[in-house]
């Protein structure tokens, strides 16, 4: 087959795509390129639009304006079945009629054969019909090996677990060798643990298969987990496409600092003074920004980067143990802090005798890990 | 105890439906009371169940030899299968179309599905008939078929349930290279199964039973489909011989009830319509 040579030279890129269902913009003006044998992760909250992207790029839903190529191919004008695509359902979407065999078997079917060879009398006849239902065997077998469902092949998808279900569904996908895999929230049905086992999975996979990959998400650990690269959607837009570090570390937006993390980041309203230090509720930060003075901004700051110590110390910020949250390995401190702010702070489980309820506190931000964003939540 | 609270009420919707089973049942019970008994019998005041001298066999038998019966039979056996084969050829991809495609006359042409279900099929009985005798095609197989091929009921019972299919299948389909005429016929017609087998049963009783369109263009006995060929039973030259009758009407409901019995549980579950589970 060609396509699985190709595979090694096209990655996708979508270029300037808006779609709007009536009044509601849906995308507006996204553009990607994704890297040959490249995992690029959709991540944002439902409703930002990354499966509609998604299915634009399938050619299940057609752009507004914008235009998608796969390699070095534009596909606007094509149907789903002839941009050799191969797409994972959140429902997994297997035929309930069909065996596991015919489910995976199926992509293969329509490809190989012609449609007067699948008529049901010639299909065990003609010679070219009966060599193609062979190989297809032989691939379908092949391909359930690797997901270790061998011994399904005969039951209906109705008779397999979520996890099993979803193992037909990936089969499908790889057995016919397609430019791109597209994912769209593969593993949302499966239980906490199979879903760590299916992430570790499904990153393995695309390494063998050296194909694209386009996986959408709502699940953070699955983003930061799986991808060479997220890009982070919300409300339409690309708010930023980086690696998982990066995204973590240096978000370009406010927006991104707090979706990204969990607890989520810490943000306090702050103002920088005149020798670059900024004043926060209860307290301020050591830190030397070259902001000019004044300058009303958010800062960031993540849990694990905020040190706790009991009683009223110098500098840092001041505040009231709210809560505590000890699961085992972290202790989770929330701080309120003047004008009710609350920051949540990571530390270790030993001091939790040190800082009960009540306790005054003094939290010390990391200066250098501080996340500065201005009033329209850019980071400075 | 929730069930003795509830216990007037369930004798009393018991009563309720006995009635009403009586009240439907008594005269096919009486059909086969007469089709069991002899002339003589028949018409005797006292009413009495079971005959006092069974004469089954010879009514029976008269009923066949009177009538082509097995022909009427076999009439009835081609048409409705040949109706409802063509009637689903037409409605599984109009209902796909209806129910999953998006286009810009979807919502006027599935208003006009609606619309034909307000039309007696009476209404356009005259206009049929005169375009099948300018074809030439009265007291044929076709002139029976043509007319019922399209069904809307069809279409909008089948397109009901395919509102139920999960768009992610069709999507799945579209990806693996299915067409959209595969699609209908790989992938939402085993899905529709249930539906189209009750579709099927109310298809196939109707034009059995359909006494008013044969009676048109029909003018041959040979032609005469199972209700109609009953008649024939009963215009005899040497008047109507009661027992006969009734036992030519047993036979041509015959098969509908063992049909019915033996799909009911799919036919309730069409009827119920739950739809497609994942």
């Amino acid at each position: 087959m060609t396509s699985s040579a190709n595979a090694f030279q096209s990655g996708v890129s979508v270029r300037s795509v808006s779609k709007s269902f009536g009044q509601t913009r849906v995308l507006s003006d996204i553009s990607l390129e994704i890297g040959p044998r490249e995992f690029l992760t959709l991540l944002g909250p439902s409703g930002c639009g990354k499966s509609t992207l998604l299915r634009i790029i399938a050619g299940l839903d057609h752009a507004d304006e914008g235009s998608i190529a796969l390699g070095n191919q534009t596909v606007d004008g094509l149907l789903p079945r002839e941009r050799d695509v191969a797409m994972v359902f959140q429902s997994y979407a297997l035929y309930p009629y069909m065996t596991v065999a015919e489910n995976i078997g199926l992509p293969l079917l329509m490809r190989r054969t012609r449609s007067w060879q699948r008529l049901p009398l010639i299909r065990r006849l003609h010679p070219v019909a009966r060599a193609a239902t062979g190989t297809i065997a032989r691939d379908v077998r092949r391909a359930a090996e690797a997901l270790q469902i061998e011994t399904f092949l005969d039951r209906k998808p109705g008779q397999l677990s979520g996890g099993q279900r979803q193992r037909v569904a990936l089969a499908r996908a790889m057995v016919r060798n397609p430019r791109v895999f597209l994912m769209d929230e593969p593993l949302s049905n499966l239980d906490a643990k199979l879903r760590v086992a299916a992430r570790a999975e499904i990153a393995e996979l695309h390494r063998r298969s050296g194909v694209a990959c386009i996986y959408v998400t709502h699940d953070q650990v699955e983003a930061m987990t799986m991808s060479d690269r997220v890009a982070v959607m919300m409300g339409g837009e690309v708010l930023q496409v980086a690696p998982p570090a990066e995204i973590y570390d240096r978000p370009a937006e406010l927006r991104v600092a707090e979706f990204v993390g969990s607890p989520k980041i810490n943000i306090l309203p702050g103002t920088v003074r005149s020798d670059g230090g900024i004043d926060v509720p209860g307290g301020a930060l050591a830190i030397q920004s070259r902001l000019p003075a004044g300058t009303a901004v958010s800062v960031g700051m993540r849990p694990e980067h905020c040190d706790v110590a009991p009683g009223l110390g110098a500098g840092g910020i001041h505040g009231r143990v709210r809560h505590r949250e000890n699961l085992g390995s972290d202790l989770f401190v929330h701080v309120e802090t003047a004008g009710e702010h609350r920051i949540v702070a990571r530390s270790v489980p030993e001091i939790a005798a040190a800082v009960p309820p009540d306790a005054t506190v003094t939290l010390r931000p990391r200066p250098d890990r501080a996340l500065l964003f201005d009033r329209a939540g850019r980071r400075l | 105890m929730i069930a003795r609270r509830h216990l007037p009420f369930a004798v009393f919707r018991h009563v309720v439906l006995a009635v009403g089973a009586v009240i439907m049942l008594a005269p096919f019970i009486w059909l086969l009371s007469l089709a069991v008994k002899p002339a003589d019998e028949i018409f005797t005041t006292d009413i009495r169940l079971l005959p006092l001298k069974w004469d089954a066999a010879r009514n029976f038998t008269e009923a066949f030899n009177k009538v082509p019966l097995h022909r009427y039979l076999l009439n009835g056996v081609v048409v409705t299968a040949a109706i409802f084969t063509l009637q689903v050829l037409v409605a599984l991809p109009a209902a796909y179309a209806l129910a999953k495609l998006r286009f810009g006359l979807a919502k006027p042409l599935f208003a006009l599905v609606l619309l034909g279900l307000l039309i007696p099929g009476h209404v356009p009985a005259i206009p049929h008939y005169i375009m099948l005798s300018h074809a030439g095609l009265l007291n044929t197989y076709p002139a029976l078929v043509f007319p019922s091929i399209i069904s809307v009921f069809g279409i909008f019972w089948i397109r009901q349930f395919f509102r139920t299919v999960p768009d992610d299948l069709i999507h799945a389909a579209r990806l693996d290279g299915l067409s959209e005429f595969s699609i209908v016929w790989r992938i939402m017609l085993p899905a529709a199964m249930p539906a189209l087998v009750a579709f099927g049963i109310l298809s196939v009783v109707f034009h059995w039973n359909d006494y008013f369109w044969p009676l048109l263009v029909v003018t041959s006995p040979d032609m005469a489909m199972p209700a109609l060929g009953t008649v024939y039973l009963r215009n005899t030259e040497a008047g109507t011989d009661y027992g006969p009758l009734m036992a030519g009407t047993a036979i041509i409901t015959a098969p509908l009830v063992i049909a019915f019995l033996f799909a009911q549980r799919r036919f309730i579950e069409g009827m119920t319509l739950t739809g497609l589970k994942g």
